[in-house]
């Protein structure tokens, strides 16, 4: 079904289901957010992708991630009063992780260049948005970090901030990092995940069978080859780095062809 | 704690995976912590990753991950508490048992912790040793039930 929508004074129809932010985002409206990705749905606690509502809806501020369009529902993502309020969101954040350049790069976009409630430099750089929890939870499904303690002390660590034995060294989390908050960097052999508080996974990266050069943990190759198919696996199973890898995809598809 | 005893708590529970609080209620109880090793141990017998458990046990303050001594005192420092004197009794606590908030004494027999509020703000200040309150207390009052509860301990 489809549902009649006013969005920055503009009427849409937009197919019902949806949430504000798809539907703005797909009409190439620009809204900021740090704790949404598109692999893992809304989480809502960022507060950035907040928009003004009215109409259908008693008229106020939403956070565009979680709210579903419906019909008759009136959307402005930048009105002065979403704006006003952003950029005290923006302030908070900074507040919290005041070194990440991310978000400073993000906050200058939205004009805010320092924060007037900074207490200092941030032990972590994290703004607990959940996104590597809740990939390396729902996606990947390692189950290597998690939120631990309550309020003011929460932060994202492995259990009992040790090396985590689940942790299978893919580098989703590091990846995912709005912030930069966790990092993941392979030296040599070795690759370490590792936040400012301490190493996360710290594993012995494999040689490729062809070029010799270290790509990915053993941990992480398993891991791969449990989870695809085995057309896909071939080249896991080769021990093949990702380059390697594609050349003999390319020459194999060559000689098929030449067939 | 020993395995032995970690496994009969779990099978009381017979294995459920929601009966998780429950059962780590039971384990602090009798070991007044819970370690990594107990912990550790519960998630396996559970199927629940170890990062899960530990995100848990961490979150709620009646469970904690290092040693508390075996009677928790909890003094109350809310506002009701805070204006009718508590700060005098924590001073007392403090000097008495030998140690500072959050600390165990060196027998383990004691720990202290501040709280914010213990729901008897009309007859404040309060002070819960485990389950037992004390209330409307003054220096020589808190003194008094240190000495009794020191003695039976002993």
């Amino acid at each position: 079904m489809m549902v009649q929508v006013t969005l920055n004074n503009k009427e849409i129809e937009v197919p019902e289901g949806l949430t504000i932010l798809e539907v703005a985002r797909k009409q190439g409206i620009d809204i900021p957010t740090l704790c949404y990705h598109e692999a893992l749905g809304p989480y809502g606690v960022c507060r950035l992708c907040i928009v003004e509502v009215g109409g259908v809806l008693r008229k106020g501020i939403r956070i565009s991630c979680i709210q579903n369009v419906m019909d008759g529902l009136v959307v402005n993502t930048e009105s002065e009063r979403v704006l006003r309020n952003r950029r005290f969101l923006f302030e908070l954040l900074l507040a919290r992780s005041p070194d990440a350049k991310e978000l400073i790069d993000l906050a200058a976009k939205h004009g805010v260049f320092e924060s007037r409630f900074y207490e200092g430099d941030s032990d972590d750089n994290c703004v607990r948005c959940g996104l590597c929890v809740r990939v390396c939870r729902d996606k990947i499904g390692a189950f290597a970090l998690c939120f631990a303690h309550r309020g003011y002390d929460r932060r994202v660590t492995t259990d009992f901030e040790s090396l985590s034995e689940y942790c299978i060294g893919c580098g989703t989390c590091a990846q995912i990092c709005p912030t930069g908050a966790i990092r993941m960097k392979d030296e040599g052999e070795e690759r370490i995940i590792y936040t400012k508080n301490g190493v996360i996974g710290r594993f012995e990266l494999e040689t490729c069978n062809l070029c010799g050069v270290p790509y990915a943990p053993r941990k992480y190759l398993d891991f791969v080859k449990r989870n695809s198919d085995e057309s896909m696996a071939v080249d896991v199973v080769r021990d093949l780095c990702p380059t390697c890898a594609r050349r003999t995809g390319a020459i194999n598809l060559v000689s098929q062809m030449a067939m | 704690m020993e395995k032995e005893k970690i496994e009969k708590i779990v099978n009381k529970h017979r294995h459920e995976k929601s009966a998780i609080l429950a059962i780590l209620h039971e384990v602090q109880a009798e070991d007044n912590q819970l370690n990594a090793e107990s912990l550790r141990y519960i998630a396996l017998l559970l199927g629940v990753p170890y990062a899960n458990i530990y995100g848990l046990a961490t979150f709620y303050s009646a469970f904690s991950t290092e040693k508390r001594g075996k009677t928790l005192v909890r003094a109350c420092d809310g506002i009701s508490c805070h204006i009718n004197g508590s700060q005098e009794v924590i001073e007392v606590l403090k000097s008495k048992l030998n140690i500072e908030l959050h600390q165990t004494t060196w027998d383990e027999a004691f720990g202290l912790e501040k709280v914010r509020c213990l729901g008897l703000c009309s007859i404040s200040p309060n002070v819960s040793f485990n389950d037992k309150t004390y209330s409307n207390l003054n220096k020589e009052k808190i003194l008094e039930i240190l000495q009794k509860m020191t003695g039976d301990s002993k």
